[in-house]
């Protein structure tokens, strides 16, 4: 039977550790939001290069991550990683992982950001004499981040519900924690709904920021003088 | 050189090659330049000289090749054949470094303005001295506030340009692009896009920029404009210049048929 009061006082009670929790998962989500992006941007840079090679080897990449599950992805890196003599943290290994995901989703963000800056400003940037590189970092690119802006912040949504899978590999995110002490109380349905409940209000309350921080951002665009 | 044969004008008869027979030094010479996309033949052989100081105004039927012509003497269409001469270097045969640097010294201004809307007005003006040319920050700053008092945009200078009209904006643009101190201006329809009331502002610029001595080749609809400033015009139709002459010839006494049939339909 559940029992809707166990979902409180559980939640109550086992509140630390929940937050534990929390922590490592948000820790998880921020770093890989951060460094996927850069990945992300790299990659998406290097998909136009003329290096011919250089493209293909980036767009395997994407394909390759966008093709297959993110755990087997984790768990190659987790324990893979290791068996080749890069001995790092658990941690560190994660994050690895979940960098390598999330730079491939991230540069078909950017890819679309890159693309919907209009041809025109591409062909201002030659007329003024600037190469490749200064038309990419001057002209291009600050106009693409801007567009992509909106999509990475649901990435870093995206990535707090994903970092679940870490529970296979033992990391004390979120989910670990809370199957951890479902195991000792065998309340696995409460404690798990408290789980659930705090990924809720940590994504919802993501995505309110969010629509808050893009609001004000086109709001100053408009009266900037 | 079909496109000559019926023109009794010597100045355009020489080797086939259009030359406005001006005084001024060579400055860029066109020889034999062709454009496909795909199949379709855009530029079917052009030869054409350009001098220092010339006011060259390119007039045609759309889908004549005008535009394609200008965009391929600062190679933003690489030519399928032919030669673009530019100071005395092939631009065709440019290394990528050679040709940034034979850009810089060719200002463009484009229908559509293309001014970098993440930027403000002096930054527009400014990025490109400042980190292709390497120039100074305060001294390309003085630079672009002078040039940018010039067309009367001064208090314009930090501004977006989504705040500015559009015959500011191609002002700003035309600043732009002078700001990398050019020997010649390429103007590709510019006031194409602009509202009839602001077309007057943007050719008045130009107007004076012709009146200061400015090497200038303009696509352009405005056949006032092409008959008080142009030097020289050409009447380009299906890829090749079918006549070209001082404005005065060209306008009053058209030789060739499809000219005389392009003026009537547009004056």
């Amino acid at each position: 039977m559940i029992d809707l009061t166990k979902v409180w006082t559980i939640l109550t009670t086992k509140f630390s550790t929940f937050m534990q929790g929390v922590g490592v998962t948000l820790e998880l989500a921020l770093l890989t939001v951060l460094m996927g992006s850069l990945l992300g941007l790299v990659v998406a840079v290097f998909r136009r290069t003329r290096i011919w090679p250089l493209r293909i080897l980036m767009n395997v990449y994407v394909a390759f991550i966008r093709g297959t599950p993110l755990l087997v992805q984790v768990l190659i890196v987790v324990y893979g990683l290791p068996q080749i003599g890069l001995r790092l943290p658990r941690m560190t290994l994660c994050v690895i992982a979940l960098v390598i995901n999330s730079g491939a989703y991230m540069a078909e963000l950017i890819r679309a950001g890159l693309q919907s800056v209009d041809i025109g400003q591409s062909e201002a940037a030659d007329s003024l004499g600037m190469s490749g590189t200064q038309r990419m970092l001057y002209v291009i690119l600050p106009q693409a981040i801007k567009v992509t802006l909106p999509a990475v912040g649901n990435e870093f949504i995206a990535i707090i519900k994903e970092s679940s899978v870490l529970y296979a590999v033992g990391v004390y995110e979120l989910t670990y924690q809370a199957y951890k002490l479902a195991s000792v109380n065998y309340r696995y349905l409460e404690t798990l709904l408290d789980a659930a409940l705090i990924y809720f209000v940590l994504t919802y309350a993501t995505t309110k920021l969010l629509g808050l921080l893009e609001r004000r951002m086109r709001r100053s665009e408009k009266n900037r003088e | 050189m079909k496109r000559t044969e019926n023109d009794k004008r010597p100045d355009t008869e020489m080797n086939g090659v259009i030359d406005s027979g001006s005084s001024g030094e060579l400055l860029i010479e066109i020889r034999g330049l062709k454009k496909n996309f795909g199949k379709l033949e855009v530029l079917r052989g052009i030869d054409l000289n350009v001098h220092k100081g010339d006011v060259l105004v390119l007039i045609g039927p759309s889908g004549s090749g005008k535009s394609t012509l200008l965009r391929s003497v600062n190679m933003l269409e690489k030519p399928t054949e032919g030669q673009i001469i530019f100071e005395g270097t092939d631009m065709t045969r440019a290394g990528k470094k050679d040709l940034y640097q034979l850009r810089e010294r060719m200002g463009m201004v484009f229908q559509q303005f293309n001014l970098f809307p993440h930027l403000r007005v002096k930054d527009n003006i400014t990025i490109s001295p400042r980190k292709v040319k390497k120039m100074a920050p305060k001294d390309a700053e003085e630079q672009a506030m002078s040039l940018l008092t010039r067309v009367g945009l001064q208090d314009k200078w930090n501004e977006y340009p989504e705040r500015l009209s559009g015959g500011q904006k191609q002002r700003v643009a035309i600043v732009r692009a002078l700001a990398m101190n050019p020997d010649v201006m390429l103007f590709d329809e510019p006031t194409s896009a602009l509202d009839p009331e602001m077309v007057g502002e943007v050719l008045d610029v130009m107007k004076r920029l012709a009146a200061d001595g400015m090497t200038m080749l303009v696509v352009t609809h405005e056949m006032r404009f092409a008959r008080q400033v142009a030097d020289y015009v050409l009447f380009l139709d299906g890829g090749v210049i079918v006549e070209a002459g001082k404005p005065g010839d060209l306008f009053d006494h058209p030789q060739q048929a499809r000219t005389q049939d392009f003026l009537q339909k547009v004056l």
